[in-house]
């Protein structure tokens, strides 16, 4: 609109009430985009804030009818659509948007690539279980890409810790939102796979709009993470929040502090499992050493008798086989005796010439009385020992050995019957006799024992 | 890269069961049951040792990009 004319000169209010019309007149129900990087809550209920790109800023105001209807409440930083009216304010010379709704910037957008990649990437086998690798049970260290100050790295450091003290953490500070997010991410889980220190990698950040987590969503960082030699958990967000990344991941942590879990034992459960199964093994071992030893113990105690058993036998026989051979010999010597005596006699027989001369009688008697003293030599030996035989049969050795003989009215008791209660009896002994009264009797033979052990 | 070098501790851990399942079994010869302890035992420190430590270790990469803008 050109100047009426050169040589007209406007006050300041003319002038601004003209661009206060101007303006007015044009930039009606428009809509813009752009970054709210300011945000004032009014006193009066009025919303102030500043939508920028990068080149330009521009004051806009929710006012307080139409702030009390917005169902979606913008946050400082998003990037969002607004529709409304300029409104110029003269007394200032300024002008703002008088804004009527305010929607998150490419949000059709936005929902419509996230399908399109997840038909893709589905199409493609990428969320396919056979293609996901295992969690290690036990890392020896565990990558962690995410933001350096956000409450997500302390999350999944705390639980780590917690857990598995001894498991290292690598961590990759990453930029987690904005346009700079998904390549650093890339980069993140390039560089996590060429350590050979870790055995997993988690990737993640806290709970935000859809617009922060949206690197998550991004094509290139799904592709690395599918890429990755080493096994991923993703934790983005909150639970209700899923991203491609959770999907392509290897495992879905529905928050950091999950994937801190799923990341690693608990030590002691595991140091817990391992001293069960060495006690066992123990066990089982001292179980069969112990058999062992028992049945070695049991073989050198039979093999001990064995040769204890072996040899009472050989010197019980070789005692026999000396007693038969004394006997015999003793046998031999009387036969033998008594058939020389047997000759002898017969040359002293009647039909013998009794007109023998005295000599001769004296020379025979002389040989006779040898004889036998020969034969009383003889005898007396013999009859030494028959007499330690018979002494061993004697009833008094017996005696001797602390066996008694009792008797009623001197007769030898043998049976219970011979007695009755009450009976008087004698009782002899090695040395000296007793007399004794019976107080008990029954056929019960305690001596048994004794009598076997004699016999044998 | 990581597996070759250092002793998975899940392979420990199913190898010593496997072997103290076998002593358990029995009809070994004692020489074999000797010998199978011998290696739990081994098993037994390997695993452990994977689970020693206790200081927080934590290393923090550096970016040797030029992009490093938030």
């Amino acid at each position: 609109m050109a100047v009426d004319s050169p040589n007209q000169t406007l006050s300041v209010t003319e002038f601004n009430t003209r661009v206060k019309s101007v303006l007015e007149g044009t930039l009606r129900y428009v809509r813009v985009e752009g970054e709210l990087s300011q945000i004032n809550q009014h006193g009066s209920g009025h919303v102030y804030l500043t939508l920028k790109d990068p080149n330009s800023r521009l004051q806009g105001v929710v006012w307080k009818s139409v702030a009390q209807r917005l169902r979606y409440k913008p946050n400082i930083g998003e990037q969002v659509v607004v529709y409304g009216s300029i409104s110029v304010y003269v007394p200032h010379g300024s002008y703002k948007l008088v804004i009527n709704s305010i929607e998150p910037a490419g949000l059709g957008a936005r929902q419509a690539a996230f399908e399109a990649l997840k038909a893709k990437l589905l199409k493609e086998g990428l969320f396919e279980s056979e293609n996901k690798r295992d969690i290690p049970l036990l890392p020896r260290g565990v990558g962690v890409i995410t933001s350096p100050t956000g409450a997500a790295r302390r999350d999944i450091e705390s639980v780590i810790f917690r857990r598995s003290p001894q498991v290292k953490i690598v961590l990759y500070p990453a930029i987690v939102q904005g346009a700079a997010a998904a390549s650093d991410l890339v980069l993140g889980l390039q560089m996590m796979n060429q350590r050979s220190d870790i055995d997993l990698i988690i990737i993640g950040r806290g709970g935000g709009s859809i617009e922060d987590l949206w690197a998550f969503n991004e094509e290139r960082v799904a592709r690395a993470i599918a890429k990755s030699t080493l096994p991923v958990i993703s934790a983005v967000g909150h639970e209700t929040d899923t991203t491609i990344s959770d999907m392509v991941a290897d495992r879905r942590a529905p928050t950091p502090s999950v994937a801190g879990e799923v990341a690693v034992p608990v030590r002691d459960d595991l140091l817990y499992t391992i001293s069960l199964l060495s006690d066992r093994m123990n066990r089982n071992l001292e179980h069969r050493l112990e058999r062992n030893r028992s049945q070695l113990e049991n073989y050198a105690l039979r093999i001990e008798n064995q040769i204890d058993i072996s040899g009472r036998h050989q010197r019980f026989e070789s005692i026999q086989r000396h007693l038969d051979r004394l006997l015999a010999q003793h046998i031999q010597k009387n036969r033998q005796r008594l058939h020389d005596l047997e000759i002898r006699v017969r040359h002293q027989a009647p039909h013998v010439r009794a007109g023998r001369s005295r000599e001769a009688l004296t020379a025979v008697s002389m040989r006779l009385r040898h004889a036998g003293n020969l034969s009383l030599d003889r005898g007396r030996s013999d009859l030494k020992m028959l007499a330690a035989r018979l002494s061993a049969l004697s009833p008094l050795s017996v005696l001797e050995r602390g066996f008694s003989v009792a008797r009623k009215d001197h007769a030898v008791i043998r049976s219970h019957t011979q007695v009755e209660v009450g009976d008087e009896i004698s009782i002899l002994l090695h040395e000296g006799s007793i007399g004794a009264k019976v107080c008990d009797k029954s056929q019960d033979r305690s001596l048994e024992l004794a009598s076997q052990e004699v016999s044998s | 890269m990581s597996e070759e070098n250092a002793p998975v501790f899940e392979n420990v851990l199913e190898k010593l069961e496997d072997l103290v399942q076998r002593l358990e079994t029995g009809g070994l010869s004692l020489d074999e049951a000797l010998k199978l302890y011998e290696e739990g035992i081994a098993l037994t420190r390997v695993g452990n040792q994977l689970l020693e430590g206790v200081e927080r270790r934590i290393i923090e990469l550096q970016k040797d990009n030029e992009q490093t803008k938030s």
